[in-house]
């Protein structure tokens, strides 16, 4: 099950074990499916991420168990009533993203993980780094801006492509941002991003600012926990920089805590995106386990868009 | 409430009508209780007893003896040795 030449998976599969037996295989799908890239990656991070702190990993640990089950129970219920819980984005704001503990201890670690965990995330990194990374890395103006941050995932990515990207965020979260700065920070990139509260729909940046234009643009898995997600890419599409590249990404079918918006199929989404004025150049889908029979299952469509 | 129901709850789930249910059970000795089996169970349990599990209850409950005090907790009178 685990090898030495990855100790630091080895740690967090232990780890996972221990506090969470029903979990214990939670790696075997990455690994099945992705093989040793996925194991370098993950070994990767979670080395750089965790260094030897036994503590921080644990509490992730269980910040990722937390996490899954949230989800996995809403999703059963989702499968019989087909509909997500009723709830506005007030209601998730305060719940979810103006919830230091909550941020801390359950939803960013937990966004963090399954970036490695769930083999359609995985698959997505993959896709990110496979067509949309060429584009920043052959740019000359390679600045980014990414619009609803969370764990700091794909600024991270972004920052990481080249020692020249420099990046900015808008988040409506203070503590998604505090978290996403020292995520960056165990990196080394964090010098070379900033984050600002801002909900650019209903604050969007004023015209003739820079952040009018960006060459690159980022907004992974926000769409699905608006009200209001055309308003919302209305606002991005203003923000791109002509012949700027936006890469963005959603859920479907896929209930959570704070998912409002049902996406039942990419079509939807490519629709709003043309609808805001984007022109979508490439997109890829993936689903997260295949259906026992007809329940709809998590599927997660990232699209990359001028 | 009796502990057959409680111990056929875990028959139904995890399809084993010679699953002997004990505090000290847990996803290590039992085929099949992943992730997806323990919503399963959590859900089953919920709908038997009209409770509801906060997210920290169903994390934390790595074993039978784990469940079946979160039930107590919850005012349900499950007798079990």
């Amino acid at each position: 099950m685990t090898d030495t030449a990855f100790p630091t998976i080895a740690r967090f599969e232990a780890t996972l074990a221990r506090v969470a037996p029903f979990m214990a295989g939670a790696a075997d799908k990455g690994r099945a499916r992705f093989g040793r890239e996925w194991e370098e990656a993950f070994e990767d991070f979670l080395a750089r991420f965790f260094g030897d702190d036994d503590a921080a990993m644990e509490l992730a640990v269980k910040g990722y168990v937390g996490f899954s089950l949230e989800m996995a129970k809403l999703q059963k219920r989702f499968e019989k009533e087909r509909v997500y819980a009723a709830k506005t984005y007030a209601e998730a704001a305060a719940q979810v993203y103006h919830n230091e503990e909550y941020v801390n201890a359950l939803y960013a670690p937990g966004i963090l993980l399954s970036h490695y965990l769930w083999p359609h995330y995985f698959s997505q990194l993959r896709w990110f780094h496979a067509r949309f990374a060429p584009l920043v890395r052959e740019a000359a103006d390679r600045r980014f801006c990414e619009v609803g941050v969370g764990s700091g995932f794909y600024s991270r990515q972004m920052l990481s492509l080249a020692p020249d990207v420099r990046g900015h965020a808008f988040d409506i979260s203070a503590h998604s941002l505090d978290y996403t700065a020292r995520h960056l920070e165990r990196f080394g990139v964090r010098e070379r991003w900033a984050g600002t509260l801002r909900d650019v729909i209903a604050d969007p940046p004023p015209p003739g600012s820079p952040a009018e234009a960006w060459p690159f643009i980022v907004s992974a898995d926000v769409l699905e926990h608006l009200e209001d997600p055309p308003a919302f890419l209305r606002s991005l599409r203003r923000m791109l920089a002509p012949g700027g590249r936006g890469f963005i990404s959603t859920v479907i079918t896929s209930a959570n805590t704070d998912h409002i918006y049902l996406y039942t199929r990419w079509e939807d989404i490519r629709d709003q995106l043309v609808d805001a004025g984007f022109r979508v150049l490439d997109h890829q889908e993936d689903i997260a386990y295949e259906p026992k029979a007809d329940e709809p299952v998590p599927r997660l469509a990232a699209f990359i868009v001028t | 409430m009796s502990f057959d129901r409680f111990q056929s709850i875990f028959r139904d789930v995890f399809r084993d009508e010679t699953l002997a249910v004990h505090r000290g059970l847990t996803a290590k000795d039992v085929k099949g209780w992943d992730s997806f089996n323990h919503i399963n169970l959590i859900v089953a349990i919920e709908d038997a007893y009209g409770v509801t599990f906060r997210t920290d209850e169903m994390a934390g409950a790595a074993t039978v003896g784990n469940l079946v005090d979160i039930l107590r907790s919850k005012g349900v009178d499950l007798v079990m040795d």
